[in-house]
């Protein structure tokens, strides 16, 4: 079924776990070199920029021939597009199979991901032409579904996993609108698609049989989390009902459950906030504060609760203060819950990311215009503190 | 690893393999076993977007009840606040040093961002609201520059050190931050394109005097970061116009510089950017060149070869420098 063979993927992934130890100082490099002759492997870039790279290029390639091979359709009458995509696809897949996988024996490296997509792509553009009718999109759906995820089963493949997920959810969604059900029934329909993610990733989480599989495993974790949050999110369920869906005749006062929708999007943040300091789960931490950030502004869009600069600094003192007591309690311990640093985390990347958002909100902006009126406190040469605001 | 078990299965399989030493197994299992959960990146985010908030809503806050506070209150309040923010930084700093200094805790560091930021706003106020300079706006560009290169060489402060070379850069002419990029400062204007490449010059050439002189080495990635990132940008703006050998050279060059400069501090980051910024270079020129000589046909038929040699030339390179950095165990 999968394409790679399981020991030398197994000794790809042990192998990272070995660079990470020897990061966080557990081995040494004659160790890890040591390692590295042992565990023969599939090669893998571990640099994110080396792998967005060698991605992008990869894509323009497969691009690039995908144009030179439309050269030979150019001079037809009728436009046969579902042959030509076939033909990509066909193409994607061999280069896929047997140079990335077979010849050059690559994995997680840049260009075997921008082959799934090229090969995802394919497919489904495949399956569009070809299905004629506008009443059967759901079958569209459904089939590229079926061709992600055995893309993510096959090759292993975090963005077919994405793609068979964002299949599966307009699946149901086309599903829905054809079966005309009651529009208040979808976010429970996608709660349970949630739940029914969550429940895939618990029993794969536990077998050691699918250790190579654990990336994407953990990835279904987040998304299931990501989905059932965004299922219930007053929003998110007001706007695909009105716009996407066309689910209302005109724009309701007020959708019917409203209720319900308000208090899940102010309690699954918390929860998930909760829940991750509780279990130590960073992922179910962090999607609970981006769920936090959302749900403020969620509310915010259809209710002006205060007025903005007093929601503004009352927001920041909040947040100092917690943050402020965190680290007071935090500090100094090395068991459970600290402020002190994890030996595997990595501080590079995040120092990275906060130098840049400094740079993004304080940085001095360049006067592009001469003439100022005062009082001009953001714009002009002044940046500083308060430049978010646009005045 | 994300997933804990997942990374105790590999322990135990590194284990069976025979690759970790059975008190390197108990070790990690130790470790494991105390449950270490860090928030410590979560609560300085935390602090950012407080301060972010903070200040965003109190400068709406200002602005919109401006004429009921009056500016000469204004600027005493900012003059106050920076003051006291200046005199917490003084009192826990450590001194000048050549070498890198500890940092004395995160509060710490915010207090030193936050002094040098209120220092700036005081003095672009001054010039914006009674027009200390006159009409030269640049002069308090230049002015907040200099106090943030001071606070940023004083307090070993990285953060402060990358908003002085944003301020270097606005003072020449453009913004240098990742919007302000976006919007492509150097399509219209380019003169401000060779401003750009001779700021990205000042820059490298400034960090070859660091590391001789052994001042604040630690200070030189940022430098680097922003010098590269400038430097291939202004030069792929001057490639679209219509002399761009010259241009083309430079960042030819340029990049060969950073693509040495990788292999000496052993950082992939350089020689993956440098290269994606050659090639974009490369691919723009011979756009250029088709386009001159009709050869659109070309185009067509060559690209496919013309990538596929790309990515080859990439992955040498990334062999090469992988080989030159194992050779360092």
């Amino acid at each position: 079924m999968i394409a790679y063979t399981k020991e030398p993927l197994q000794n790809t992934l042990l192998l990272q776990e070995a660079e990470q130890l020897k990061k966080a100082g557990f081995i040494d490099g004659h160790q890890l070199k040591f390692c590295t002759e042992k565990l023969k492997g599939y090669s893998y870039q571990s640099n994110v920029f080396a792998k967005a790279g060698l991605f992008l290029l990869g894509l323009l390639m497969m691009a690039a021939c995908m144009g030179f091979l439309a050269l030979l359709f150019m001079n037809s009458d009728s436009d046969p597009f579902g042959v030509y995509f076939f033909i990509c696809f066909l193409l994607s897949v061999f280069a896929l199979e047997f140079i990335c996988i077979k010849q050059l024996r690559y994995f997680g490296n840049g260009l075997d991901d921008a082959m799934v997509v090229s090969v995802l792509l394919n497919a489904t553009a495949f399956i569009a032409f070809v299905n004629d009718s506008s009443g059967n999109t759901w079958a569209v759906y459904f089939f590229s579904f079926l061709i992600a995820a055995l893309c993510a089963i096959r090759y292993v493949s975090r963005i077919a996993l994405i793609g068979a997920v964002i299949a599966l959810l307009a699946y149901t969604v086309s599903l829905f609108s054809l079966a005309h059900m009651h529009v208040s029934l979808l976010p429970l329909f996608l709660l349970v698609l949630a739940g029914a993610c969550y429940f895939t990733y618990k029993k794969l989480k536990t077998g050691k049989q699918y250790f190579i599989y654990q990336h994407c495993i953990h990835l279904l974790y987040f998304i299931s989390l990501l989905v059932f949050y965004l299922a219930c999110n007053y929003m998110v369920v007001r706007e695909v009902g009105i716009t996407g869906l066309s689910f209302y005749d005109t724009v309701p006062g007020e959708i019917p459950f409203a209720f319900v929708f308000y208090a899940f999007t102010i309690l699954c943040p918390i929860a998930y906030v909760y829940f991750g300091l509780k279990q130590k789960n960073k992922t179910l931490l962090w999607t609970g504060l981006a769920a936090i950030g959302f749900s403020v502004y969620t509310i915010r869009y259809y209710h002006s609760v205060l007025p903005l600069e007093i929601a503004l600094i009352f927001g920041g003192l909040l947040l100092f203060s917690i943050a402020y007591y965190g680290m007071r309690k935090l500090k100094g311990k090395h068991e459970g819950l600290s402020y002190e640093e994890d030996r595997f985390e990595n501080s590079e990347e995040k120092n990275n990311l906060e130098a840049i958002a400094v740079i993004e909100s304080y940085g001095l902006k360049a006067n592009t215009s001469q003439n100022e009126s005062p009082p001009d406190f953001g714009g002009g040469a002044a940046g500083g503190a308060g430049s978010g605001g646009s005045y | 690893m994300k997933n804990k078990s997942s990374k105790i299965t590999a322990h135990e399989l590194l284990r069976q393999k025979d690759l970790l030493s059975e008190a390197q197994f108990n070790e990690l299992e130790a470790y494991q076993a105390r449950g270490l959960f860090s928030v410590r990146y979560e609560i300085r985010f935390l602090v950012f977007l407080a301060v972010s908030l903070f200040t965003t809503g109190s400068g709406i806050f200002i602005y919109t009840h401006i004429n009921s506070v009056g500016h000469i209150a204004l600027l005493a309040i900012i003059a106050l606040a920076a003051i006291a923010c200046y005199y917490f930084s003084f009192k826990s700093a450590q001194g000048f040093s050549k070498q890198q200094q500890a940092s004395a805790g995160t509060v710490h560091d915010y207090l030193e961002l936050a002094a040098n930021l209120l220092g700036g706003l005081f003095i672009g106020y001054l010039q914006a609201q009674f027009s200390l300079f006159g009409e030269h706006t640049d002069m308090a560009t230049l002015l907040t520059t200099l106090l943030y290169f001071y606070g940023a060489y004083y307090f070993d402060n990285r953060a402060v050190l990358s908003l002085a070379i944003t301020g270097l850069c606005a003072f020449a002419g453009f913004t240098a931050s990742p919007s302000g990029i976006l919007h492509n400062p150097f399509q219209s204007h380019y003169m401000l394109a060779y401003y750009g490449i001779a700021i990205a010059l000042l820059l490298a050439l400034w960090t070859i005097v660091a590391e001789k002189k052994n001042i604040k080495r630690h200070f030189n990635p940022t430098y680097l970061g922003f010098s590269l990132h400038i430097f291939a940008i202004a030069c792929l703006s001057l490639l679209t116009d219509e002399r761009f050998l010259l241009p083309f050279l430079i960042l030819i060059s340029g990049m060969f510089y950073f693509y040495k400069l990788a292999f000496k501090t052993h950082n992939l980051h350089y020689l993956v950017v440098a290269f994606l910024y050659a090639f974009i270079g490369l691919s723009i020129v011979l756009g250029q060149l088709l386009l001159k000589s009709d050869g659109v046909f070309l185009l067509m038929y060559a690209s496919p070869f013309y990538l596929a040699l790309a990515i080859y030339c990439f992955i040498m390179v990334l062999k090469k420098f992988k080989t030159a950095n194992d050779s360092l165990y």
